[in-house]
């Protein structure tokens, strides 16, 4: 009787203690969803003029676009990516994901497969795209960029910010970007001579880029003029005699697209009046990432810094600048860190320095020459500071298979070279390979030019099918028409 | 008395026929000449015919040189290949056509009556996407040679299901022409699809145009073209009877099946060679046989010649507007041809009221 009551009593103070610990915990998990849900649902209004409205924080976001993916990615949102499309491959955590195999019509049941809760896609047809009625039907929130020039992937940055509740990132993003675009455009605005440019993405025949396409506004806006500018369409196929005429004074060729790779020693092969153009006899004939110029995301801004770079060397040598203030009381205790972003990836984590002082880093476009027998992957970084001694920091530099690939660098011979400045040649320093994540590491203790470089491999034959197979086809061609004409003649 | 009236008549026929190749002759020299004379970089007529002349031999002393080096690779290594390969292209498709029409008593039949055209573009998509050999002969000779393997094989293949005994019945002929042709289009459909991006270039070539035109390539198609032609007008008398009706031609002497066999396979190779060099350039074959007919009359022996040369102007005239129209856009020329070709056609189609084999 007296247990009896005892269990009586104490119930409701039992109970009364879930309840307390039971609110507490619930107020926890609000206190931690808080700030993930803050502003849900948002609506905003994409770039069809379509009222879009997202109920809670997207975690399963789907991109259909590279442009699309790598915007959302710079967002800092990869883990909540479930699905890419199949030309997505930037950054290279992509290659993780789920693929959505048709980027022009795709494909809603794909979608629906990955159960997204966000879907972002690319409109290659503008406003009445009957690809967004077909994704609607889905019932999953939809956003439809269609960018066409710098302002509008500003724009979609902020749209996918706003819907995705990464306002503030986008936000930083964005003002970088155009700051970054802004002094681009600030140095080329009042250069007297404009380079004549032809811009290749196919040979042959020839395909080039006319108004509207992104390689077309990189050259007007890296102080350039397109030698195809006139032309009624973006994409264009001339006869080559429009390209000897206009004769360009710098030929820019395209990088990464499969079955083509076409570089000075190639086009003076083709004769026909190539080598009297300017951009050949003086040796101007450069290569851009078909990922930096084609694709309305962060990076189309690395691709216009390097277009500049190759426009105008005079004036933009220098790509990129990063600055860290070292201080020696800090770093008695831990390191200090500084990353670099845009146009090379690479970390730099400061272990010892003697004095207070700032460590500049600047991304260089050109640079000491590179012996014949080595690769450059990346740019030049050169690294300076008022007070060197006693410096010693790690230097990580990240590369991307593609990339490797494209210049035909094997990976074990990767290493961070540095400038020697009384021997005038690049030596190597003691690195560390990581495959898994694609970085280089060193450790350096002096300072100079640095750049990431590979031994180039021996041309490796572009045909994964060789002669005999095309010699198998034949005969089995042949031999069916052997067959056939035996029965025939049998009959 | 009688004799000398037939040979009256000959006499006549004869001048009329080289009235007829005469001014056609002309037509096409001139079309050639303003080919070679219209293109983005302005050299004036009398000059680009002065750096042509330049190139022959013998004749090369007497041309004083006043032109640049830049102007004379344009004429000499762009546009005289490209107007070349028209001509030949433009012969090749015609006179393909006349026999093609003639052999099928069908006025629907034309080049690519037995699926050379989804032959050659199977064997060019398969180089493209396999790049089959692209190192041992490179992209440029590549997809030619693979377009040319393929469309052989498929007239083979067709010539091969249509067989029955020593027979080659007309009608089989065709529907196994045509099944093939629809199999391979498939075939291409599928690649396409499975390749993306990589196979534009295919699509481009399957429009048909010249801009792929080099010297290299003429040296076969020229040599084979000009071989065709001769042992299709060996044939123009047979053809003539065999208009008639395969029984009568039998009963009049032809071998006809012989005739048929010869006849189709040199077509078809004729075709083949064209379409490696063009791509498919559609109408030609078809029409030009037509307007031809309406305006010399059905005896093959005129026929033939004059379908050669006013194939070969069309064509070379087409091409040119094709890539001067739209500056800096070069249009394919099969869009061309036909869009100027099929009004001209209509136009003739009503007036002369009927349409003969």
């Amino acid at each position: 009787m007296m247990k009896l009551k005892l269990f009586r009593d104490a119930r409701p103070t039992k109970a009364l203690g879930i309840l307390t610990a039971l609110t507490i915990l619930a107020g926890l998990f609000a206190f931690r969803n808080a700030p993930v849900n803050a502003g849900f649902p948002v609506t905003v209004i994409d770039d069809l003029g379509r009222t879009v409205t997202i109920p809670n924080a997207p975690t399963r976001i789907v991109c259909v676009s590279p442009g699309v993916t790598e915007i959302v990615y710079a967002l800092g949102l990869g883990d909540k990516v479930v699905g890419v499309d199949i030309y997505s491959d930037y950054p290279p955590e992509v290659i993780s994901k789920r693929r959505i195999r048709d980027i022009y019509t795709p494909d809603p049941d794909e979608i629906a497969a990955l159960n997204p809760d966000l879907v972002i896609i690319y409109s290659f047809f503008g406003p009445g795209d009957p690809n967004v009625e077909n994704l609607e039907r889905l019932g999953v929130p939809l956003i439809v960029t269609c960018p066409t020039s710098f302002d509008d992937v500003f724009r979609d940055i902020l749209l996918i910010g706003n819907a995705t509740g990464r306002r503030v990132e986008a936000g930083a993003l964005t003002n970088t970007l155009k700051e970054r675009v802004k002094r681009v455009r600030d140095l080329t605005c009042n250069v007297t001579k404009k380079p004549k440019v032809y811009f290749e993405i196919w040979y042959p025949p020839i395909y080039t880029v006319g108004p509207g396409s992104w390689p077309h506004h990189l050259i007007e806006i890296a102080g350039g003029i397109n030698i195809f500018g006139n032309a009624s369409t973006s994409w264009v196929n001339p006869v080559e005699e429009e390209v000897i005429v206009a004769k360009p004074d710098i030929i820019i060729t395209i990088r990464g697209m499969p079955g083509y790779h076409e570089t000075l020693e190639t086009i003076k092969m083709r004769g026909a009046g190539w080598e009297e153009i300017p951009a050949i006899k003086n040796g101007k004939v450069y290569s851009l990432d078909e990922s930096l110029v084609g694709r309305p995301g962060p990076r189309l801004v690395d691709g216009l810094e390097i277009m500049a770079g190759i426009l105008h060397p005079e004036l933009f040598n220098v790509a990129a600048t990063w600055t860290l203030d070292l201080n020696t009381a800090e770093l008695r205790f831990s390191t200090q860190k500084l990353t670099l972003q845009a146009l090379v990836r690479a970390d730099i984590e400061v272990l010892k320095a003697a004095n207070n002082g700032s460590l500049v880093v600047s991304a260089l476009l050109s640079g000491p020459e590179v012996p014949k027998t080595l690769k450059l992957v990346g740019k030049y970084l050169k690294i300076e500071c008022g007070v060197p001694s006693g410096l010693v920091f790690t230097l990580k530099v990240y590369y991307s298979k593609s990339e490797l690939n494209n210049l035909g660098v094997s990976e074990e011979s990767l290493k961070i070279y540095y400038w020697s400045e009384e021997r005038a040649e690049w030596l190597p320093l003691e690195s560390i390979v990581n495959r898994d994540e694609g970085y280089v590491k060193a450790v350096v203790d002096h300072l100079t030019y640095f750049a990431l470089m590979g031994e180039a491999q021996p041309n490796v034959l572009e045909t994964p099918i060789p002669l005999w197979v095309v010699l198998i086809v034949v005969g089995v061609l042949s031999l069916i028409c052997v067959v056939i004409y035996i029965a025939a003649r049998k009959h | 008395m009688e004799s000398s009236r037939v040979e009256i008549a000959y006499l006549k026929r004869f001048a009329k026929w080289s009235l007829i190749l005469a001014v056609l002759s002309v037509i096409l020299l001139f079309s050639m000449g303003v080919a070679t004379a219209i293109g983005p970089m302005s050299i004036p007529f009398d000059k680009a015919l002065k750096i042509i002349l330049h190139q022959i031999p013998l004749i090369d002393n007497f041309v004083p040189v006043d032109w640049g080096s830049l102007e004379e690779s344009v004429i000499v290594q762009l546009r005289l290949p490209r107007v070349l390969s028209a001509v030949v292209v433009g012969v090749a498709l015609s006179i393909a056509g006349v026999a093609f029409q003639c052999l099928f008593r069908n006025p629907m039949a034309d080049p690519y009556v037995l699926g050379v055209a989804s032959g050659a573009g199977f064997g060019a998509a398969l180089a493209m996407i396999l790049r089959l050999g692209f190192s041992v002969f490179g992209a440029v000779y590549a997809i030619p040679l693979m377009a040319s393997i393929g469309a052989i094989s498929t007239v083979f293949l067709v010539y091969g299901i249509a067989r029955t005994g020593t027979e080659l019945p007309v009608l089989r002929l065709l529907l196994a022409g045509i099944a093939v042709s629809s199999f391979f289009s498939a075939l291409i459909s599928v690649m396409m699809a499975l390749a993306g991006e990589d196979l534009h270039v295919v699509y481009m070539w399957l429009l048909g145009g010249f801009s792929l035109s080099r010297w290299e390539y003429l040296y076969v198609a020229v040599p084979t073209v000009i071989m065709g032609f001769i042992i299709l007008y060996a044939f123009a008398r047979d053809f003539n009877i065999i208009l008639l009706g395969e029984e009568q031609a039998k009963q009049l002497g032809v071998e006809v099946e012989k005739v048929k066999k010869s006849v189709l396979i040199i077509a078809s190779i004729i075709t083949a060679v064209a379409v490696s060099i063009s791509g498919i350039i559609g109408f030609i074959g078809l029409i030009v046989p037509h307007i031809m007919r309406i305006l010399v009359g059905p005896d093959h022996r005129i026929l033939l010649p004059s379908s050669a040369l006013a194939g070969a102007s069309i064509l070379v005239l087409c091409d040119t507007v094709a890539r001067s129209i739209i500056r800096p856009i070069a249009l394919p020329t099969g869009i061309i041809t036909t869009m100027l070709g099929c009004p001209f056609f209509i136009y003739l189609l009503k007036r002369s009221g009927k349409i003969r084999i």
